[in-house]
């Protein structure tokens, strides 16, 4: 979720050394939390508890969470006309997942198709954010 | 709206670029707003107003600008 280094201010070239670095620490952490919940959930020789299984099942929304954050600060960091580039393409992107899934869902339910899991969501938003913003920001240069 | 930044611009010998530093926006949003394609805001426009150090009508008028 950035951009090229030549269409940003001075302010958001060096934020973005900074989101770079910070995403890519995050991005290692939340690998390491993800194997180690799969770990200690399905190849552990004890089984926890089900409250224990919920609770080891949220642990990688912490990186996540942090990463959401980390996103956050490099964005306040863009000058306007990136902010409202990132925010159409944002826009663009939850409006087609957001129908896409929902008119799957009645697809699944009546014409029984394959059932996707809703893990998806979160890669379609950011693949369509992707495609989004290489038309919005052809509309702005 | 319509503007005189390139105009201004050149008068100064200034590029695209060093206009951007001076305005601490990216280079893709002085092209943006010399092309008519994107309207800064006020704050923006007031400090693009500063760095000319012109009023800010002289710069910006309420016309519509077709973009090239």
């Amino acid at each position: 979720m950035t951009c090229e280094t030549d269409d940003l201010g001075p302010k958001a070239k060096q934020a973005l050394r900074t989101y770079r670095r910070n995403m890519a620490i995050a991005g290692l952490v939340y690998i390491a939390v993800v194997f180690g919940a799969v770990t200690l959930i399905r190849h552990m020789p004890f089984s926890l508890p089900y409250w224990g299984v919920i609770l080891v099942a949220l642990t990688p929304l912490i990186p996540a969470l942090l990463m959401m954050r980390f996103y956050l600060t490099f964005f306040r960091s863009l000058d306007e006309l990136n902010q409202r580039m990132h925010s159409e393409a944002w826009l663009i992107s939850a409006g087609v997942v957001g129908l896409a899934s929902f008119t799957y869902s009645f697809l699944e339910e009546w014409a029984h198709l394959p059932r996707i899991d809703l893990i998806w969501i979160f890669p379609a938003l950011i693949f369509a954010w992707g495609v989004a913003m290489y038309f919005v920001r052809r509309r702005y240069t | 709206m319509k503007n005189r930044l390139k105009v201004l611009r050149a008068e100064r010998n200034w590029s695209q670029a060093d206009l951007a530093d001076r305005l601490e926006v990216s280079r893709q949003s002085v092209n943006a707003i010399e092309t008519g394609k994107y309207d800064p805001s006020l704050p923006l426009a007031f400090k693009i107003a500063r760095v000319f150090a012109m009023p800010i009508e002289q710069i910006f008028s309420d016309e519509v600008e077709v973009a090239s």
